[in-house]
């Protein structure tokens, strides 16, 4: 599995290229979104590593160059950073990444979470392949596929957001509230699963969907 | 039957007259004795009845003469009074020849009855000579003047009393009129008020209250020469509107700016209502200083934007934090040493207060976006 890591901080590149490669990984890195793009031109890897806070250009303007490029655009990205994860980030960006990783990691929890999210990612693309024997409009299944894709991206997001500070929006001490943001991710969130599982049914799709990916309930809600 | 009716008021005459002629008597009137008398000694009549309290000559004066006069002695004479209502009064009406003594108020057909009774019986009433005897004049005048004077005091102390229940309310009014005076010229909200013209314009000023004087910079005798123009910095020519919806709602509620007699303007908060007094119609303003709340609401987006600059730099340094982290953890790993697998425990230690910070900060965070919505601020301080 060939990676791209991008990160300003160069002895971070060196250590998680170094790890990786001896935990069988294929790592290419750069150290600036722009050295990122004109790697991307030679070379497409299997997932992209992405920081966020880089000097000139940052980790969000590089994921969205590489979104805007035919070529790259499909390449998941997940972005590896020291930023904690906010609604923002999730409302803003939520559509174009495939994952949130919070630094720090132990190399080989950086490498079992690089895993997960493939095996993930390799299980849904088997159920897509799997859509387009069952159904002949392979267009049709294209659109539910990224609809699926997009789907639980987002509702990903938001469970590591809810691992993370849940109680904080649940429990929390001071009456302020769920800010409206939350409440349009969640709502945009439902309403994606709805539409996905509705097209599932459509085309007849729901008997390859395996049960865990047929859930829609969303975590975080309004408490009172 | 003829029955002379004296009083000196025209409603009891009238009442009178109008009962005994209804029961079919002819009346004439007089409105004292002196009158009376001479009408008496022009026709004669069957009857008198007379009040007593009257100007020029009084029911017991005029009795007197009556029963004095060897012509007119004999007719049947009634006090019916409402002044001289004690039994003294009574006893000495009866004392100088009247035949019978009536208190008002009494039923219209009561009266009518002793009228008749004393006509039937007319030509038994015994000549007064044997009473006009035994009342010397001498007596007759001091039993007169007590009565007369007794009378005078009691109307006297009626008078009185009066006086004390107009001079009471007189002292309330003018207390309420205090206390409203006091309340409206202490609140806090500068009051204007005036009269609405018949073309739907207002007229200038004709009341204000201290605080408006105070607030404007002007004086009371300054102000009340004004129009909302002088002291509106927005005034539009739109005010017909506001009227018309004044009109229509009984009030009305704007923001505007006031201009002090110095120039400077200050923000307000004005309400509006309209009354009537008569056939008037008129406008109570009452405008409550919003500089204060203006300067705090500067005071907390000044506070807002500190609080954000500084949740800003805490996310930073969080990020900060993380990166040395994960290169420390990094090295760690890859240096497998004893020493490692604690180095992995503290920097766990130190993740975990990293992401107590980043707990605190989206806290922060989520109270700032609360008073942006709630406390009407957009994100440069503004109001929205």
């Amino acid at each position: 599995m060939k990676l791209l890591i991008v990160d300003d901080n160069k002895m971070l590149v060196e250590i998680y290229t170094t790890g990786l490669m001896e935990r069988g990984f294929e790592v290419i890195y750069s150290i600036s979104g722009s050295e990122c793009l004109n790697i991307l031109k030679k070379e497409i890897p299997d997932i992209i590593l992405m920081d966020i806070m880089m000097p000139c250009m940052d980790g969000w303007e590089t994921l969205m160059e590489i979104r805007s490029n035919p070529v790259t655009k499909n390449i998941p990205v997940l972005m590896l950073t020291a930023k904690a994860l906010t609604i923002e980030d999730i409302n803003d960006y939520g559509d174009y990444i495939d994952g949130f990783l919070i630094k720090p990691f132990t190399l080989d929890g950086l490498s079992e979470r690089i895993h997960d999210f493939n095996n993930k990612r390799q299980e849904y693309l088997d159920i897509v392949s799997e859509a387009h024997k069952i159904c002949s409009d392979s267009v049709k299944v294209d659109e539910w596929a990224e609809l699926g894709r997009e789907f639980y991206v987002i509702k990903n997001l938001v469970s590591v957001f809810e691992d993370e500070y849940g109680e904080l929006f649940r429990d929390s001490s001071i009456k302020t509230g769920l800010p409206d943001i939350l409440d349009r991710i969640m709502g945009k969130c439902r309403k994606r699963g709805e539409i996905f599982f509705e097209l599932t049914d459509e085309l007849g799709l729901s008997g390859i969907l395996p049960e865990e990916f047929r859930d829609n309930t969303i975590c975080i809600t309004r408490s009172g | 039957m003829k029955i002379l009716v004296a009083d000196d008021l025209l409603d009891n005459r009238y009442l009178l007259e109008s009962a005994l002629k209804s029961s079919g008597y002819d009346v004439v009137t007089a409105s004292d004795g002196r009158e009376a008398l001479d009408i008496l000694h022009i026709a004669p009549v069957d009857m008198i009845i007379s009040d007593i309290l009257m100007p020029n000559m009084d029911g017991f004066q005029f009795c007197r003469e009556v029963k004095k006069d060897r012509k007119l002695r004999k007719i049947p004479f009634i006090f019916y009074t409402a002044s001289y209502t004690s039994p003294e009064d009574k006893r000495f009406g009866l004392g100088i020849g009247a035949d019978s003594y009536i208190v008002k108020p009494v039923q219209p057909g009561d009266f009518l009855e002793i009228v008749e009774g004393l006509l039937k019986g007319k030509d038994r009433i015994m000549p007064c000579e044997a009473v006009l005897k035994e009342i010397p004049t001498e007596e007759y005048l001091r039993d007169y003047c007590s009565r007369v004077f007794n009378q005078l005091e009691r109307k006297i102390s009626e008078l009185e009393e009066k006086n004390q229940a107009l001079l009471r309310s007189e002292s309330a009014l003018k207390n309420s009129e205090r206390k409203f005076y006091e309340l409206f010229n202490n609140i806090s909200e500068a009051v204007f008020m005036q009269k609405v013209g018949f073309r739907g314009e207002r007229s200038s000023f004709i009341e204000v209250n201290d605080t408006a004087c105070r607030r404007l910079g002007y004086s009371r005798d300054e102000l009340l020469g004004m129009n909302t123009s002088d002291i509106n910095r927005d005034y539009l020519k739109k005010d017909s509107e506001k009227i018309s919806e004044l009109k229509e709602n009984g009030r009305i509620n704007f923001e505007a700016l006031h201009l002090r007699k110095d120039g400077s303007a200050f923000p307000v908060d004005v309400t509006a209502r309209l009354f009537k007094m008569g056939d008037d119609e008129y406008i109570v303003s009452l405008a409550r200083d919003l500089t204060k709340e203006k300067e705090s609401r500067v005071r907390e987006s000044e506070a807002l934007e500190r609080i954000e600059d500084n949740l800003i730099q805490l996310s930073i340094l969080n990020d900060e934090i993380r990166n040395p982290l994960a290169v420390i953890t990094g090295i760690a790993c890859i240096e497998e040493s004893e020493g490692s697998k604690e180095i992995l425990n503290q920097v766990d230690k130190i993740n975990n207060i990293i992401r107590r910070l980043d707990k605190g900060w989206l806290e922060s965070a989520k109270i700032r976006n609360y008073l942006m919505k709630y406390h009407g601020f957009s994100d440069d301080g503004e109001e929205i």
